[in-house]
Order: structure tokens, then C-alpha cells, then sequence
């Protein structure tokens, strides 16, 4: 899982240096972490699953053996999460 | 993110696992199942948090027992499901409003059951409730009995209650103060519509 805040202070972290693992080149620089990558492994799974089925709640309800508003109270929640980091 | 099926979800968050149609079904069974019981037990359903054990010379006809089941449930859908429609953000179903607050009354199947015990019945008809002698001589030595009943039938309506507030928080993605605030200021309201409409229907 990838660290999104600093474990000093809890501002969001933000990457330097990037590098490519068969020529060495690194890539230096300052970028802000995307939307995505700051939820959660969860909240991260819980999209994928929600992509793959196509954006179906009911086929995710069943997948995940929770009820259909279980699962669209927890899409609201990840909404509200992304709007929040947005800002 | 997978379900977590434990005992303690399914007896006080079954709104987790089950919505929709099939908490209707559920539901519907639920109040049926009430009905019967509470009408062979003459324990009388008659509000949305009522529950009492009337005299069992006292006998009302099946159908009284039904229109408790059905106003309570009616009155409970009409004031929350609004209110969820009002205070969320989210989209509310009518379908899981009404499937899980009619499953939300499972609780009360052991107030009916334990209404099958005749002591729990006392006739207190025409007693002052202020002499004490007479009040004793009815109850005897019942009185212990009572006093767990009463315990009893507390714990009950507060599960009761705690599985209500699931349903609701559940079916319209409200939780924290807005959610404990508008529950109990629904929950009042549905009480007194369900009394007053008994009050006219019976």
C-alpha cells in the first residue's frame, strides 16, 4: 500500500522521484499523488470490483454478500472521500 | 470489503446482508408471524413500541391483532421514509425503507412467546392502582415474575429499537447526529400517528 501522508506530520505526501527499474533513469520532480491512490486498499478494491461489474450495484451486493444499500452507502462514502480530496 | 455474517451482525444489523424485495418477503412474514402469536398469546402489539399482556378473559377478535401488525408497520414507513428522503444525500428506496422496517419487529416474537405464560396476564380491570392490598391480592406471588417480565420486555424494545435504527440508518445512509436525531424525532412521531390511528380504526 502506498504511504499518503507523512507519517510526521499527516500532510498528504507528494512523489520526488520516480525510476525506471531496467535503464536506472530516475525522474525527479514534485507530483501530488492521484485521487485513487490516496483511498484506501479497500475503498482501491472496492473500484475495481465496481468497474468490473460494469458499475452494477446489484452484482456487486451479490458478489460481496452484502445488501444493495450496504453497497451504494459505501460508493456514497467513497464519493464523498474523492469529492473531499478533490477540494 | 467481503460480508462479515456473525451472529451478533445477523441479530442486530441483518439490514447488512438483507434489503430490498427480499426483506419485504421477509418482512411481511415477520408481521404475520406477530399477529398470529400475539393473537394466541393475547399480547397486544397496539403502537409501534407497544406491547402488552391483556387479561385472557379479554379476548379480541384475529382481525384486531392484524391491524396492529399493519398499522404500526404503516405508520413507521410513512413518517421514516420521508425523513430519509429529507436528511440524505443519498438515494432512498421506498422497497428497503418498508422490507427492513417490517423485518426490523422480529424482536418482538419473544415478547409474544413469552405472553404464552397465563401468569403474565393479570386482570387489573377496575382496580385502583393506589390500594396497594388489592393490587397484592391479584398479583400474589406472581410479583417476581412481573418484575422479570418487566426487565424483560425492557431489553427487548431496546434491541427493538437498536435493530429499528439499523433499518433506517441502512435504507437511507444516515448515521451520527443527523441520524440518532432524526430516527428519534420519527420514531415519536410514528408512535403517535400509530396510537391515534388504532384509536380511530378499533
Amino acid at each position: 500500500m502506498l504511504p499518503c501522508n507523512c507519517p510526521g506530520c499527516r500532510s498528504v505526501l507528494k512523489v520526488r522521484c520516480l525510476v525506471c527499474e531496467s535503464c536506472g533513469t530516475e525522474v525527479s520532480g514534485l507530483y501530488s499523488l492521484p485521487v485513487l491512490a490516496r483511498l484506501s486498499a479497500e475503498e482501491q478494491d472496492f473500484i475495481l470490483r465496481f468497474v468490473r461489474c460494469s458499475g452494477s450495484l446489484k452484482d456487486m451486493a451479490k458478489q460481496l454478500g452484502l445488501s444493495y444499500p450496504t453497497v451504494r452507502n459505501l460508493l456514497d462514502e467513497i464519493i464523498e472521500k474523492i469529492n473531499h480530496h478533490e477540494e | 470489503m467481503k460480508s462479515n455474517g456473525s451472529v451478533f451482525a445477523y441479530l442486530f444489523k441483518p439490514f447488512r446482508f438483507i434489503a430490498g424485495k427480499e426483506s419485504l418477503f421477509i418482512g411481511l412474514a415477520v408481521l404475520a408471524l406477530l399477529f398470529v402469536l400475539g393473537y394466541w398469546s393475547n399480547t397486544h402489539f397496539n403502537g409501534v413500541l407497544d406491547a402488552h399482556y391483556v387479561c385472557l378473559t379479554k379476548q379480541d377478535q384475529a382481525w384486531v391483532h392484524a391491524v396492529y401488525q399493519l398499522v404500526a408497520w404503516f405508520s413507521l414507513v410513512m413518517v421514516l421514509y420521508p425523513m430519509g428522503r429529507i436528511f440524505s444525500s443519498s438515494s432512498v428506496r421506498f422497497i428497503d425503507m418498508a422490507g427492513t422496517l417490517a423485518m426490523a419487529r422480529f424482536p418482538l416474537f419473544l415478547l409474544a412467546l413469552w405472553g404464552f405464560n397465563p401468569d403474565v396476564h393479570p386482570c387489573m380491570e377496575g382496580i385502583n392502582p393506589f390500594d396497594t392490598e388489592a393490587v397484592m391480592s391479584i398479583l400474589g406471588d406472581k410479583v417476581g415474575l412481573l418484575v422479570w417480565t418487566g426487565l424483560f420486555s425492557i431489553a427487548v424494545v431496546i434491541w427493538y429499537i437498536v435493530v429499528l435504527y439499523n433499518a433506517y440508518s441502512v435504507s437511507s445512509n444516515l448515521k451520527g447526529p443527523r441520524g440518532g436525531w432524526s430516527f428519534a424525532t420519527g420514531l415519536i412521531i410514528s408512535e403517535i400517528i400509530s396510537i391515534v390511528l388504532l384509536i380511530y380504526i378499533l
